[in-house]
């Protein structure tokens, strides 16, 4: 937050000196602020700060409002160290101690401190009138009615913000207020010198008290469909949504206030909506509008089938403590639920379901003659108006739906608790609903970037980019790659992504622009081996860990090294004579050959098979070759041993190879030797 | 909408994008396998089992092993390729082939399909040049990898798979009994000594009750066997060295690796004669067969 430049300087160049008016920095430096402490012009620099911040030096000039409601009234609080708990009325009441507006019945007392103010030129101070205009929009930013010719509940809401009603009777005097917001303006474009942005005045209305109201983009009413826009469209994860273009294509726009729609139609005017409708989802507290009134917490139904058929309900974002009525309270609303009687489920399926007092309470909507629920890891069966399980469970006592899925009908252990005309059914395939009730599957977020296979955040593996879905919203969404225009997009359509390796910029429709990149490998892997499996309880019960000490696995490796052997293969040979190192032999004959080899392509006859070597063994002789495990010339040889030898020996060329490679030449000469200078035969 | 895709190919991309993240979030690899139209927890299975990845199920993440050639008994001396495959990895091994030609003995074998898993790649080798050839391939090497860990496998038991839980299950979770003669689950009334199977978001929950005591089994693939350790589901067939077990009652996820890794192939699905699908390991020696059937407590019988 920028500093409202409060030092000024004397005039007719009598040098500096400090204003009346405090700075922000004064008053941060008094942590906590007591009521009393805080004055008028406080309240007018905190205030100043929060509507109207400084601009950088590129927005030098935008047009603005002076969108003052009560949550800018708490930023302003919070800024002063106010530790009160009404700001709004602790300001009302300055404003009205300053210029006696609701005693009069008349602003008219602004006039001289005004006049003043300009014939004086104080360049730097703020504007004596600012706070009051501040109070005149803040009253109608809590208007409840939409029509502008609802002057007197105008005049309502103001007398509340001042503290106090006129003693006159109406009509009031208010032909000062157009002068006044002209008289902002002024300031604002010229001892401002636009650096807080120009103020954007709108026309038409009331003649007078409809310069405040212009001034105020969304009003009490609008709050509340904007909480029923985010809670439907948005939810609590706003991502990179733009709200603005987010309400433009939404039908949700259609419930605003008709100022507040002619706002977000503006163009002069986007980024402030945009500003607006950002601090509106900043602040919604998770609420939705009740349609029986007030704002109530969104309620989960729940099914319970193992001991007999039970909904209830529950509310975990509901506030500890709030009364359901009947003496039912929700104590720890994270765990505790509210079980539904016949009379309850009936009012849900018809009208919807409310619990307790307005204008806070839990509640259901119209939930229809089908229920779908499915498992939620944490919290059982859930009521789902958009199921991701493959599998649902569903309640219906619709007759044609009832027969359809009479395949799947629940087995409970008493049938007698199901509601009368209703049936349950179990394990259901979701694509076995029909397609009005399935269509509720199609309910999308109003864009989303969705699919590709994605290696970190819009980065995908080139090949598989992703494709952009639209959700509901009125009018086809132009898509654009890197500022070119390739189509439009409308709700319920999807639009694949056809991108090279390198980086893109992707706009949908305005309502959100990624920046996607599409990368043939992903330059930053983490290494390889990130958990193990520990070959001890610890691993049969949770599988795999990325803190293993124990013995593990990694896929198929080992942390212990082998220590053994490497096999012997041979090829082609029906048999084998090993030769140990006291000369002794043993015929080896080759296995019937794994015939599971044809599974994946190979010759069982052109396949190597593994001889069995014992621990003393040195060569292995067939009938095409010798292989030395172990390269030594063997002094004796019994009979089998040297025949093999022999045999081999008198080929032209007999073959010898190595077990290990480094030991071939070797071989090669113990064999030579074996062959060429026969030793004494063995003992038998 | 994209275009599916054949079987064979969302395997081999499903591991390729695993083997590139390195190591993700259950979430991410859900969302991938939507988009190549694969059950996730399936191919976490199944990618499990071929050792190209590891699931750390409690912390909802998996994380792809290094590429690892891992030498099969009787394959005619060759190595799996496992583990981790990244993009370029297949044509790296190609290029070798051609580089190595003079000093290394070895054949990359075209690589076979298989119906839920990503290709199989055999290298059959001259066995004391595949440490070279790991290295110039950035591979490691194991060998044995079946056997080996088979014979480390603990035996399982209640108390070292399980939690004894003070409290029965949550009761508005569906729930299921399993009856070990049909290896179905069926709902059921009363709190009866068995294996309760409690339906789940991601997968269903293994609760075994015994003498009034509830066990949570996180590995729910051993409930079967630790529920019912007489019955007899696992069955072998030395002459065609097939190890052969029920689809209902699948191997926990060690000794499925084991069986899998003795030929580099998820087992075969096979109709039964006991009414319900089977699935076949191929090339699993008798001593494996043994030790796997030995840590899970159960009876290793012929088939009928």
């Amino acid at each position: 937050m920028g500093s409202s430049a409060a030092i000024l300087s004397g005039p007719s160049g009598r040098g500096p000196r400090r204003s009346l008016t405090p700075t922000l920095n004064d008053v941060a430096r008094q942590p906590r602020q007591t009521i009393g402490s805080l004055t008028y012009e406080h309240w007018s620099a905190a205030l100043l700060d929060v509507l109207l911040p400084v601009l950088p030096p590129e927005r030098t000039g935008q047009v603005v409002l002076l969108a003052c409601d009560d949550g800018v009234v708490r930023d302003a609080a919070h800024a002063l160290g106010f530790d009160g708990d009404d700001p709004a009325a602790e300001f009302g009441r300055l404003v009205e101690a300053k210029f006696r507006i609701a005693r009069d019945g008349s602003p008219d007392t602004i006039r001289r401190p005004t006049t003043l103010f300009f014939r004086e030129r104080e360049p730097d101070a703020i504007a004596p009138f600012f706070g009051a205009c501040c109070a005149f929009v803040l009253a109608a930013s809590r208007m409840t009615t939409d029509a502008d010719a609802h002057a007197v509940n105008y005049y309502d809401r103001l007398w509340d913000v001042l503290g106090r009603r006129p003693s006159t009777l109406p009509p009031y005097d208010f032909g000062y207020l157009p002068h006044l917001f002209e008289r902002l303006a002024e300031w604002l474009a010229g001892e401002v010198a636009g650096a807080r942005g120009h103020l954007y005045i709108p026309e038409g209305g009331r003649p007078h008290v409809g310069y405040p109201i212009n001034q105020c983009l969304f009003r009490e009413r609008d709050k509340d469909h904007l909480a029923a826009f985010f809670a439907d469209r948005v939810g609590r994860r706003r991502g990179e949504l733009d709200l603005l273009r987010l309400l433009q294509v939404s039908s949700d726009r259609h419930d605003l206030t008709h100022r507040a729609r002619r706002a977000i139609a503006t163009p002069e005017l986007a980024d402030l909506a945009r500003a607006a409708l950002t601090h509106a989802f900043e602040t919604w507290d998770g609420t939705r509008p009740d349609p029986r009134g007030g704002r109530s917490w969104p309620a989960t139904l729940h099914l319970s089938i193992n001991r007999g058929f039970r909904l209830t309900i529950s509310a975990p974002e509901a506030p500890a403590g709030l009364a359901l009525g009947g003496g039912r309270v929700l104590s720890n609303p994270a765990f505790d639920r509210v079980r539904l009687d016949n009379d309850e489920f009936a009012e849900l399926t018809t009208r919807g379901l409310r619990f307790g007092p307005a204008p806070a309470g839990i509640y259901l909507p119209a939930a229809g003659d089908t229920l779908v629920f499915e498992v939620r890891e944490d919290s059982g069966l859930v009521w789902v108006t958009a199921p991701g399980a493959d599998h649902v469970f569903v309640l219906t006592s619709e007759a044609g739906l009832q027969r359809r899925l009479a395949a799947y009908t629940a087995r409970l252990p008493s049938f007698g608790e199901l509601p009368r005309g209703w049936n349950l059914y179990e394990r259901v395939p979701t694509g076995q609903l029909p397609t009005d009730v399935a269509d509720i599957r199609i309910k999308r977020p109003p864009v989303a970037l969705v699919g590709g296979l994605r290696i970190g955040q819009r980065r995908y593996l080139t090949g598989h980019a992703p494709r952009i879905e639209v959700g509901d919203v009125d009018e086809p969404l132009t898509v654009s790659f890197n500022g070119t225009r390739v189509a439009e997009v409308a709700a319920g359509q999807d639009l694949q992504l056809e991108l090279t390796p390198g980086e893109h910029a992707v706009d949908a429709g305005g309502l959100v622009r990624w920046t996607v990149h599409m990368l043939d490998t992903n330059p930053a892997r983490p290494k390889w081996g990130q958990l193990a499996y520990p070959l001890t309880d610890q691993g049969a019960r949770g599988g795999a860990t990325a803190s293993c000490e124990d013995a593990c696995v990694h896929g198929a490796l080992l942390s212990d090294a082998y220590e053994g052997e490497i096999p012997l293969m041979l090829r082609g040979a029906r048999a084998a004579v090993l030769i140990d190192a006291g000369g002794h032999s043993t015929t080896l004959r080759a296995p019937d050959l794994p015939t599971w080899l044809q599974h994946i392509g190979l010759d069982p006859d052109g396949v190597r098979w593994e001889a069995e070597l014992g621990p003393d063994t040195v060569w292995a002789i067939t009938a095409q070759q010798a292989i030395a495990i172990r390269p030594l010339a063997l002094a004796r040889l019994d009979e089998g041993a040297r025949a093999a030898v022999e045999t081999l020996s008198q080929r032209g060329e007999p073959c010898v190879r190595s077990l290990r490679r480094r030991d071939r030449e070797a071989a090669q000469a113990a064999f030579d030797e074996m062959a060429t200078s026969p030793p004494p035969k063995a003992e038998a | 909408m994209t275009v599916a895709p054949r079987t064979t190919d969302r395997f081999d991309t499903l591991l390729e994008w695993a083997s590139e993240l390195s190591e993700g979030s259950w979430s991410q690899w859900r969302e991938t396998c939507r988009e190549l139209v694969v059950d996730p927890t399936l191919a976490m299975q199944d990618l499990a089992a071929l050792g190209h990845v590891e699931v750390d199920w409690s912390a909802d993440r998996f994380a792809c092993p290094p590429p690892t050639a891992a030498f099969l008994h009787r394959s005619s001396g060759s190595v799996l390729l496992t583990g981790a495959r990244p993009r370029g990895l297949l044509d790296r091994l190609a290029e070798l082939e051609s580089e190595l030609l003079d000093a290394l003995d070895f054949f990359v074998h075209p690589p076979t399909a298989q119906l839920r898993g990503p290709r199989t790649v055999l290298i059959e080798a001259e066995l004391d040049d595949v440490d070279e050839l790991c290295a110039a391939a950035g591979l490691e090497y194991v060998f044995d990898p079946a056997g080996r860990i088979a014979e480390r496998l603990p035996e399982a038991t209640l108390a070292r798979v399980a939690h004894r839980e003070s409290w029965p299950p949550r009761d508005d979770v569906p729930r299921r009994l399993f009856d070990p003669r049909t290896f179905r689950f069926a709902p059921a009334a009363g709190d009866r000594d068995g294996l309760w199977w409690y339906e789940g978001y991601r997968r269903d929950e293994a609760w075994i009750r015994l003498r009034e005591c509830w066990w949570q089994v996180p590995t729910r693939e051993f409930a079967p066997y630790l529920a019912h350790p007489d019955a007899v589901f696992l069955r072998y067939a030395p002459e065609r060295r097939q190890l052969i077990v029920p689809q209902p009652v699948p191997l926990p996820p060690l000794q499925a690796r084991c069986a899998t890794l003795a030929s580099g192939r998820l087992p075969r699905r096979a109709p039964s004669t006991r009414g319900v699908t089977d699935m076949v390991y191929e090339n699993v020696a008798p001593q494996l067969a043994e030790r796997i059937a030995t840590s899970l407590g159960t009876p290793l019988r012929r088939p009928a």
